[in-house]
């Protein structure tokens, strides 16, 4: 384990972003903040499906610019929630990236309950809903524009998965990142990246005076750690997790953490056609062993492949009236190996070897109209899914295993219908109603409203009461997959619904600073767990195994609905934005308690802190951007296999010093800190690990240069 | 700094004071109209550059039709929000003026009233129909000024394709009428930029800078300033801040001037396509330490007075 807090180091570093603030020159940005007037913006429409401010938005948001991405010194998505939103949270188990969000947080639940979006394309893929925080499924952030946080159920227009919230990543264009640019890193632990990216723009046929805007934005990258060498404190756990067969986990070992993420993108416009496509996969080591499977082997791992294409129309017809339609298909990839050690047979053990593909074909038709103080959204999307999966077991350096295979195929789609109507009917108020209706299979037929009343008493204040709900259809895996040996489905299974009701203002007290807060409170109702059968009474869904005979299925999982979750807090924010100086802090506190179906108790959610708080103070002189920021993340309750505790709370910062000059080109140079006063934070640890609590990474040096030619 | 401002020519001036004519009479005449509020000022929500055209524009309206005459709405930058504000509060009025590409877009959507545009650095690229008032002082002056105070003969127009291209054709038949020859310097990138920068400025004698996203990036601004300043070549710019960033001349449309020339088009009812006015006065504005880099003496530009 890593050694205590260094408290010098701290306030040494405190002070020198401190004197570098203080002696900041003060500079005159009023005049590069013109640009927006004299032209329009490029931006992409995302959350709301068209643009919207965060005043007018009938849901708390969090936005993070490109320049605060850059100068905050955020890598991947997971580090944008840690650090700059206000409430949500990651546990990273050195597998995933797991969000959690207003007290709600689950252990194994692979980000299902948040819906994350590039360019307003979902990722979250049909065979357990999972979306990557990480470099799964996005793209690194030079890449990235801006990144819209919505708190809370917003899933009118999306049709489900958003009970926690949304996050969309908008990219960058080939208007805005013109010409080319390269970034190359490298670091602690063997850590090293590429990013090179190509943008171009114009119009075609100029000289005809009837040309159409075009623009490409291609990219392409690969990332590549070791990760960290590792100590963990020994425990005898009772199994063979040695690959002798003995039973102590922990122990030294090195090189397990690795991680290795190519990626491709494309983005792509002519006229009113758009297409963007995504190439890539991370595939990585899990050091914690998770599954009971052999500590310390390199060989257990998983990969994570993402790939989508999606072509988008966009027609304006005038008169307010506007068109939209997409197409996509996406294709997920996982594969995963586990070594056991646990058969007398042979000295070598033996790996689990799991893979499953799915894909997501569908298709979205929108119009808008936008008539006077009226603006209607109407529109539907369709979605066809399908997911084949297979399991076998095979001795290391041999085939699988004979008779070993198990193989599963499941179908599914997901279909929505939604209206929403925005109504200003005077410059206090407005109003947002709005409705959907999801079936989906597995899952049944969901209908859902949304109610939101913004007032505007002042032209810097805007208070919003807002009522809406979201819902989660199961995944394919959770209802429909069923290998008779450990697991079953459960075709009663239903979709998760969550109601929220909130109250939420923001105040631009001033050009450069504004605040925001928000009380809620939420219910979760079936929330759906994998449980194991121990009765025949308790299987749901009257399924029977291939024996037609009950009983052989007790022992294994289903899934199932297993309570309702209430919820409440609140949060504030605050952010700062001057001319040599920026800052920002978030607080939230929610407070979770788990009514189990069936009985009267209710029970504080494991992994789940009641005070989240991040913070980032940044100042610049000259070509020089100094930047801390940091997160602390409240005590959190073991998970209950692991019986009664919990892990204690943590303060984790990260440092930033970027330079810009030239050589010839803009040359950007950067230095990073992460867990710059190497914190012992801990995580409480999911039930599939042999420990109850588990390391967070330590401190990780990155130098960066990136080149724009 | 030395500031100065040119005295209208005098067919500019005989033009600019018909217009203004016409506008006052067109005023005085839709003054029967039954709203209160005739004219509906729409600014950008941001400060400085054409957003202060805003008060300056609102004090005419008002001296003309009364203190009602006038309505300023700024906008919020949510796009939903502010079209319904404006469809909202400017119902009855017959003419919008308009600040900035974003309120020049929202007031076409409203259809309603005829529209003034300021601040629109290229209305090609904006679909709604009506007058737009240059950001530009008259071409003609500022390539006459080129010609006989700078005395040069080659003229740089550095700017961005796909924001700038019709404006750039403009700038070129110009600086043909007065004889000049325009070297454009098309930047699409940051990479382009310093590719091409250093080519052009060895064939040009002065580089102007047209109203493009390139001069709002630091970065941009201060490499052209710098390999401008390395060539001994001056640097001539549109609005108002750029001296003090580095570049040795500033051509500006006076705001008090755009915005009586605004007032003046709204007589003007343009319901289709785009009617382009510009304004005749030019105010020079000259960085005399950035001059005397470039070989040019600021008193002999026209700056006559110390700012």
């Amino acid at each position: 384990m890593r050694t205590a807090h260094v408290d010098v180091a701290r306030a040494a570093c405190l002070a020198a972003l401190l004197l570098l603030a203080g002696r900041a020159r003060a500079q005159d940005n009023d005049f590069f903040e013109q640009g927006a007037t004299y032209f329009k913006p490029d931006t992409i429409e995302g959350v709301s499906k068209h643009a919207e401010s965060p005043t007018e938005a009938p849901a708390t948001v969090t936005i993070v610019r490109r320049d605060e991405i850059e100068r905050y010194g955020f890598r991947t998505l997971a580090d944008v929630l840690n650090f700059a939103s206000l409430g949500d949270f990651v546990t990273y188990d050195r597998r995933y990236q797991l969000a959690g969000a207003r007290g709600l947080f689950f252990a194994e639940d692979f980000n299902t309950r948040i819906l994350v979006m590039l360019n307003g394309h979902p990722l979250n893929e049909p065979w357990s809903n999972f979306a990557g925080l990480g470099r799964e499924m996005l793209l690194p952030l030079d890449l990235v524009d801006r990144i819209e946080i919505v708190y809370g159920p917003s899933s009118l227009l999306y049709g489900g998965y958003s009970l926690y919230g949304i996050v969309n990543v908008v990219t960058r264009t080939g208007e805005s990142m013109a010409g080319g640019r390269v970034r190359v890193s490298a670091g602690s632990e063997r850590t090293g990246e590429g990013v090179a990216s190509f943008g171009a723009n114009g119009v075609t046929r100029p000289e005809s005076g009837a040309g159409r805007a075009w623009s490409i934005l291609a990219s392409g990258g690969y990332y590549s750690t070791d990760g960290e060498a590792l100590d963990l404190p020994r425990v005898d756990v009772g199994a063979p997790v040695e690959q002798s067969g003995g039973t102590v986990w922990g122990g030294s070992q090195h090189g397990t953490d690795f991680e290795r993420a190519p990626f491709a993108f494309v983005l792509a416009r002519r006229g009113d056609w758009s297409l963007q496509a995504r190439l890539g996969y991370r595939r990585r080591g899990t050091p914690f062993a998770p599954y009971g499977a052999v500590y310390g082997s390199h060989r257990q791992s998983l990969k994570d492949a993402k790939h989508f294409v999606e072509v988008r129309w966009d027609h304006d017809l005038g008169g307010g009236l506007a068109f939209s339609a997409r197409a996509f298909h996406d294709r997920y990839g996982y594969d995963e190996r586990d070594p056991y050690a646990d058969t007398p047979t042979d000295p070598t053990g033996y790996d689990f070897v799991l893979t499953a593909r799915d894909h997501d074909t569908g298709a979205e038709l929108r119009g808008t109209l936008q008539r006077g103080t009226h603006y209607l959204t109407l529109g539907g999307e369709y979605r066809a899914r399908a997911l084949d999966q297979e399991s076998h077991t095979e001795i290391p350096g041999g085939g699988p295993t004979p008779g070993s295979s198990v193989r599963g195929d499941a179908t599914g789609r997901f279909a929505v219908v939604y209206a929403q109507e925005e109504w200003r009917p005077h410059r206090l108020v407005s109003f947002v109603l709005g409705g959907n209706l999801a079936s989906t299979r597995p899952g049944g037929t969901r209908a859902l409203p949304r109610v939101a009343m913004i007032v505007k008493p002042t032209r810097s204040l805007a208070l919003k009461a807002l009522y809406s709900e979201g819902f989660r259809p199961p995944s394919i895996y959770e209802a429909s997959y069923a290998d008779y040996l450990t697991k079953i489905s459960n075709p009663d299974l239903r979709s998760e619904r969550i109601s929220s009701t909130e109250g939420a203002l923001i105040w631009k007290a001033s050009r450069r600073a504004s605040l925001q807060g928000y009380v809620f409170q939420s219910r979760l109702l079936g929330l759906i767990r994998g449980v194991e059968v121990t009765s025949v009474e308790a299987i749901q869904g009257d399924v029977a195994g291939p024996s037609g005979d009950p009983a052989d299925l007790v022992g294994q999982l289903q899934y199932q609905s297993t309570g309702d979750v209430v919820s409440s807090g609140a949060g504030a924010a605050l952010q700062v934005r001057g001319r040599a100086l920026q800052g920002y802090l978030n607080v939230a506190y929610a407070h979770a308690r788990w009514d189990v179906g069936g009985t009267t108790d209710r029970k504080r959610l494991s992994g789940s802190p009641h005070w989240t708080a991040s913070a980032g103070i940044s100042a610049s002189r000259g070509a020089w951007t100094g930047t801390l920021v940091a997160r602390a993340l409240d005590a959190r309750l073991l998970q209950p296999e692991f019986g009664p505790g919990d892990v204690k709370g943590f303060v984790e910062a990260n440092a930033r010093l970027l330079w810009r000059t030239r050589v010839r080109y803009p040359l950007t140079l950067s230095v990073d800190a992460f867990n710059l006063f190497d914190s012992d934070g801990e995580i409480a640890a999911s039930p599939v690990y042999a420990v109850p609590r588990l390391p967070i990474e330590g401190r990780r040096l990155l130098m960066s240069a990136e080149i724009r030619f | 700094m030395l500031v100065a401002v040119m005295p209208p020519s005098p067919s500019g001036s005989r033009l600019r004071s018909a217009v203004w004519l016409a506008g006052v009479l067109g005023l005085a005449t839709a003054g029967g109209a039954a709203a209160p509020t005739r004219s509906v000022i729409i600014r950008p929500a941001s400060t400085g550059g054409a957003a202060d055209l805003a008060p300056e524009l609102a004090r005419l309206v008002r001296a003309r039709g009364g203190a009602n005459a006038a309505r300023v709405i700024e906008l919020s930058g949510d796009g939903p929000a502010d079209s319904a504000r404006v469809a909202r509060e400017a119902r009855g009025a017959s003419v919008l003026f308009t600040i900035g590409h974003a309120a020049t877009e929202i007031a076409g959507e409203a259809r309603s009233a005829h529209v003034v545009a300021l601040g629109v650095a290229n209305p090609a690229l904006v679909k709604t129909a009506g007058v737009y008032v240059s950001v530009y002082p008259r071409l003609e002056r500022v390539f006459a000024f080129i010609k006989t105070r700078l005395q040069a003969r080659n003229v740089g127009l550095l700017f961005s394709p796909s924001k700038n291209r019709e404006v750039a054709v403009a700038f070129l038949e110009a600086a043909d009428a007065q004889g000049l020859h325009l070297v454009p310097v098309a930047v699409k990138s940051p990479g382009e930029l310093v590719r091409e920068l250093p080519k052009a400025l060895r064939e040009v004698d002065v580089l102007m800078l047209a109203v493009d996203p390139l001069i709002f990036d630091r970065d941009s601004l201060e490499f052209v300033v710098g390999q401008a300043d390395r060539a001994g070549k001056p640097t001539l710019g549109f609005l108002r801040g750029l001296t003090s960033l580095g570049v040795t001349i500033c051509l500006l449309a006076p705001p008090p001037e755009q915005a009586a020339t605004a007032v003046a088009a709204a007589a003007d009812v343009v319901r289709v396509g785009k009617k382009h006015v510009d304004v005749d006065d030019v105010r020079v504005i000259v960085s005399s330490p950035a001059a005397r880099k470039a070989g040019l003496d600021p008193e002999a530009l026209g700056a006559n007075r110390a700012r």
